[in-house]
């Protein structure tokens, strides 16, 4: 869970007062038994007698996004010096501006956010664990999915203490990329450590903390939002059930545009100035009377201006575009040989009763924005309040935290998000730097006593080939068809599994409950990581689909699937013969064997002591369990 | 063929239909059809001039903050000569380079030789500047102001970059009083005692230059403590900021040096309003708000050429937009005054490109104790 101090919450509070809304009515925040602070409902068995759903709107101008922050202009304008990483985007980019804003500490808007977080030395991404602890991971799902593994990290220590080095002239070098020696090559072994662990702790810092925003802002760290801790599903029955009790919400639809952030933007009408003709046209009659605007509406559009344009209320970019060309719009419309003053009249006539009807709305719309202001007003908390107010009341421009669930008791009303329903306990560890007891997301991989065999099966020249052309098939055709496959067969399971099961739950679709969403898909992503033992200690169907493509009779192979004249009957092939079809006797002993030496590769090392030596035997206690559990079950 | 008089459209065109209300003045308003026609009501209308022959407010039902009003008609829209290289929305009011540019984070570096030109064009912008601001007394109108900017302009084969900028109508921004910026150059009778500012631009070999200054008109505004507080506490703020400029500045602490100057005056800053990226593009990156606690992206680089343009209040900050949708007034009516610079980043700081010369008009008056 994203740590956070106790004792400087008050400051994040204030923060949150002046950037955005935070409902204390209704929220606590104190110490969690899950570790460091949570967020609990302040009302205790009471629901909200508002049934107000919103706990928290940040604007998306507030978040701390790289877009949003200062260092973005010098991020674009970098070139990769010694690797491929881009540091303009994802990720990279986020550590990066956490880094730079931090170092900054009062300079930056977001400091007294950065002085939440608990400063944990000692929570670093698994791949800089000591050794030891590295080597008591062996052969388990840290190590198999590479996660142990810090080339790729250092490379991106590198790459960001170049960039340090290079953009000095204009921004200090923050501590963490200092380094000692002129060129980072120069660096020892133990100079090069000591700083990828200080600069492992604010990677693991920000990616345990890091939202997905929108298309334009992408990954961000959000004030707030990242204080409420993690629960994962839990098995009731044959079904795993979600816990969460709080979704993250943001607005991210089609016509948002990736360049600028906005809804139906005029970058996406520069893209393809034909193609948005039509929909223009039809503003037309709207935007005539634009000039008679009420002034509410007009303050509106500025207020969403000031922080990026300097002149241009946006709704005359509007009006611009849809008058582009007005002759090829209204076709229907009689063409005249003359303006009469009669059809002046009629426009006149026209932009009045829109006018009134303007100044009707004036008087029922909101509080925030037309108040009337003192005299002597300066632009002091109070006056920017009202700005603040003006931006969250656009919800297309905020994110939010939602409540989907009431707290329970149980839990001591502590409300709970999830981080990722899916996520097996590796991954929340490489993520989080935490694991989850009983995740019911558990599994276990079998590529390298897949490998392994496939060696074996090498022994003649003939069989070499064979097996050859299958691998190189399966690469290029086969097992994207066969991801298809399984992931058509598992939306039909999962359908049959939301009507088979008992519902004695409210069946609301914002329930967040296990049927209202979309089963998910977890497919590897290559066929060399596809063998594994899914949660149910059942071989998975991409499992299934290898071993029986390598038991397949070559003829076989080569006249039904590589010699298969059309697509459509490919698929169905691929489907019957690899994925649906179930697993022989001598099939399944080749996953046996699989299991039973993927279990005899873990090291009988001691146990570790501390937090981290009782995670690592929590998490291959977890996957003996599976791995005996698949193998009892299989001939 | 003519060209349509709609400031969306500006395509040559062999229609004959024209404005009636026009043709009874003996002008000849051309449009493509009805459409044209109808979409460019709303703005073309404002040329028209009343029944009786005097000035008008367009506005009556307008709940004005202070007490400056619209003086209609406007002039029709000046012409350009064929000759004058025009920025993209010259014709439709669309500037298309801009919007593509938008927001995408990318800062201009410019090279010697544009830099070069640019420094021309500015010099160029200072003299027109003064040029028209040595006209500045009570009895002009803002019309007047801008007839002679246009003419100016011409001179120099300058294109005035306001006109048509997303249909803006004229060729240079007046703000009197209670305007914050934008206003249009009307009818208005400029008086003894009234600020107003006059914010050029030029489109001149490729390039945009922007400056502008808040000039008193007569001896009366010089001698009310308050205005004076208020235009040098601005021209101040804008000197300041200016000192901070050197490459690594971070565009978003500008703004906490021009505020706190502005405070400490009892003045406050305008929010609405953003100094911009200037080069090949009339408003670019960086954005550069003038008030303090702001989220600007972006660092100074040499070879970056950006406006300051800090606008002051005498009350709040707050603004309104007038029914013309430009005019930007203040909220409570009071005085608002503006000075705006363009700057160079250089290797060591800044050069001013646009700097006041020994024969510009205006310029610095002690403040009344």
């Amino acid at each position: 869970m994203s740590s956070s101090k106790p004792e400087s919450v008050e400051g994040l509070l204030l923060w949150l007062s002046e950037n955005a809304f935070w409902n204390s009515d209704l929220l606590e925040i104190k110490e969690s038994k899950f570790g460091g602070v949570g967020v609990f409902w302040a009302l205790g068995p009471d629901q909200d007698p508002e049934n107000d759903n919103l706990l928290l709107r940040i604007p998306k101008l507030a978040v701390l996004s790289p877009k949003n922050s200062f260092l973005y202009t010098l991020l674009i304008d970098y070139e990769p010096k010694t690797t491929e990483i881009d540091l303009s985007e994802g990720m990279h980019s986020l550590v990066l501006t956490f880094i730079y804003e931090k170092s900054l500490r009062e300079q930056s808007p977001w400091h007294s956010y950065f002085e939440s977080f608990s400063d944990d030395a000692t929570a670093v991404p698994v791949c800089l664990w000591t050794e030891a602890e590295k080597s008591a991971l062996y052969n388990s799902e840290c190590d198999l999915l590479g996660m142990l593994d810090a080339a790729e990290l250092a490379n991106f220590y590198l790459e960001c203490v170049a960039f340090a080095k290079e953009n000095q002239a204009f921004v200090p070098i923050p501590d963490i990329l200092k380094s000692s020696r002129d060129g980072v090559e120069e660096l020892s072994k133990e100079e090069l450590q000591a700083g990828l662990l200080k600069f492992g702790a604010c990677v693991q810092s920000v990616i345990s903390r890091a939202f997905t925003i929108d298309r334009f802002y992408g990954l961000s760290l959000v004030p707030g939002a990242d204080l409420f801790n993690h629960l994962s599903p839990i098995m009731v029955g044959d079904s795993a059930i979600t816990r969460e009790n709080v979704h993250f919400v943001c607005d991210d639809a089609d016509d948002l545009c990736p360049e600028c952030g906005e809804h139906g933007c005029l970058h996406l009408e520069a893209d393809d100035e034909s193609d948005s003709e039509d929909i223009e046209g039809e503003e037309l009659p709207e935007e005539d009377g634009d000039d008679e605007e009420s002034e509410h509406e007009q303050e509106d559009e500025q207020e969403d201006e000031h922080e990026h344009e300097h002149k241009i209320p946006s709704h005359k970019d509007k009006s611009n575009g849809s008058h582009k060309h007005p002759v090829e719009h209204e076709v229907d419309a009689p063409s005249l040989t003359e303006i009469t003053m009669a059809f002046v009249e009629e426009l006149e006539n026209g932009e009045k009763s829109e006018t009134d009807l303007d100044d009707e709305e004036v008087s029922t719309l909101s509080l925030s924005e037309n108040e009337e202001f003192d005299d002597e007003e300066r632009p002091t908390v109070e006056s920017v309040k009202h700005e603040l107010a003006a931006e969250l009341e656009d919800g297309s421009k905020c994110c939010d935290i939602a409540l989907m669930k009431p707290a329970e008791e149980s839990y001591g009303y502590e409300l709970f998000n999830t981080y990722g329903n899916n996520l097996s306990n590796p991954y929340l560890l490489q993520r989080y730097g935490f694991i989850c007891p009983d995740n019911v997301n558990v599994s276990c991989n079998l590529s390298i006593p897949m490998f392994a065999h496939l060696k074996k099966e090498r022994a003649s020249a003939k069989k070499k080939k064979q097996l050859k052309a299958k691998l190189d098939w399966y690469e290029e055709v086969g097992f994207d068809l066969c991801n298809d496959a399984c992931a058509k067969i598992i939306m039909l399971e999962s359908r049959d599994h939301d009507h088979d099961h008992d519902h004695d739950h409210d069946h609301d679709e914002e329930d967040g409950d296990c049927c209202s969403e979309e089963p998910e898909i977890d497919l590897a992503d290559t066929w060399q990581l596809s063998p594994r033992i899914g949660s149910d200690a059942k071989p998975t169907l991409q499992t299934v689909a290898l071993v029986h493509l390598l038991t397949l009779p070559f003829k076989e192979f080569e006249l039904q699937l590589v010699e298969c004249s059309s697509q459509r009957k490919l698929e169905k092939r691929v489907e019957s013969m690899l994925v649906a079809k179930p697993l022989n006797k001598a099939e399944e002993a080749i996953i046996k064997t699989w299991i039973i030496e993927r279990l005899r590769r873990y090291k009988s090392s001691q146990e570790l002591a501390g937090p981290r030596g009782e995670m690592i035997s929590a998490m291959i206690q977890e996957e003996k369990k599976l791995l005996l559990n698949a193998s009892s079950k299989l001939k | 063929m003519s060209t349509c008089a709609s400031p969306q459209c500006g395509k040559t065109t062999e229609s004959v239909l024209k404005c009636p209300v026009c043709l009874k003045c003996g002008e000849n308003q051309v449009f493509c059809n009805q459409l044209c026609f109808k979409s460019a009501w709303p703005t073309h209308k404002s040329i028209h001039a009343a029944e009786d022959g005097q000035t008008y407010d367009p506005f009556p039902n307008f709940d004005y903050s202070g007490k400056l009003r619209a003086a209609y008609p406007l002039s029709k829209k000046r012409a350009v000569p064929l000759q004058i290289v025009r920025p993209d929305y010259a014709q439709d009011g669309k500037p298309m380079s801009e919007i593509k540019n938008d927001r995408t984070g990318k800062i201009t570096i410019l090279t010697e030789s544009e830099i070069k030109t640019m420094k021309k064009v500015a010099l160029t912008s200072r003299k027109i500047l003064d040029a028209v601001a040595k006209h500045i007394a009570p009895g002009i109108t803002t019309d007047e102001l801008d007839r002679i900017l246009h003419k100016e302009c011409i001179g120099y084969n300058a294109y005035p970059s306001p006109l048509n900028y997303y249909t803006f109508p004229k060729s240079l921004c007046t703000s009197v009083n209670e305007i914050i910026c934008h206003g249009i150059p009307d009818q208005t009778v400029l008086q003894d005692g009234d600020i107003v500012n006059l914010d050029v631009t030029i489109y001149l070999k490729g390039f945009h230059s922007d400056l502008n200054e808040t000039y008193y008109v007569g001896d009366k505004a010089k001698a009310d403590p308050d205005t004076v507080r208020l235009v040098e506490t601005t021209r101040e703020c804008l000197d300041l900021a200016i000192a901070q400029v050197k490459p690594g500045l971070v565009f978003r602490n500008l703004g906490a040096v021009i505020e706190e100057h502005a405070t400490k005056n009892g003045c406050s800053v305008v929010r609405s309003y953003c100094g911009h990226g200037i080069n090949q593009l009339f408003h670019c990156q960086p954005n550069i708000p003038h008030y303090a606690r702001n989220k600007a992206i972006g660092v100074a680089k040499p070879g970056m050429v950006f406006t300051i343009e800090p606008m002051l209040c005498l009350g709040s900050y707050q603004d309104i937009t007038w029914p013309d949708n430009w005019t930007a007034a203040t909220r409570d009516g009071k005085y608002s005054a503006q000075f705006e610079h363009m700057l160079l980043v250089t290797e060591t700081g800044c050069e001013v490109l646009t700097a006041r010369l020994d024969s510009s008009p205006g310029g610095p008056v002690k403040r009344i104790e």
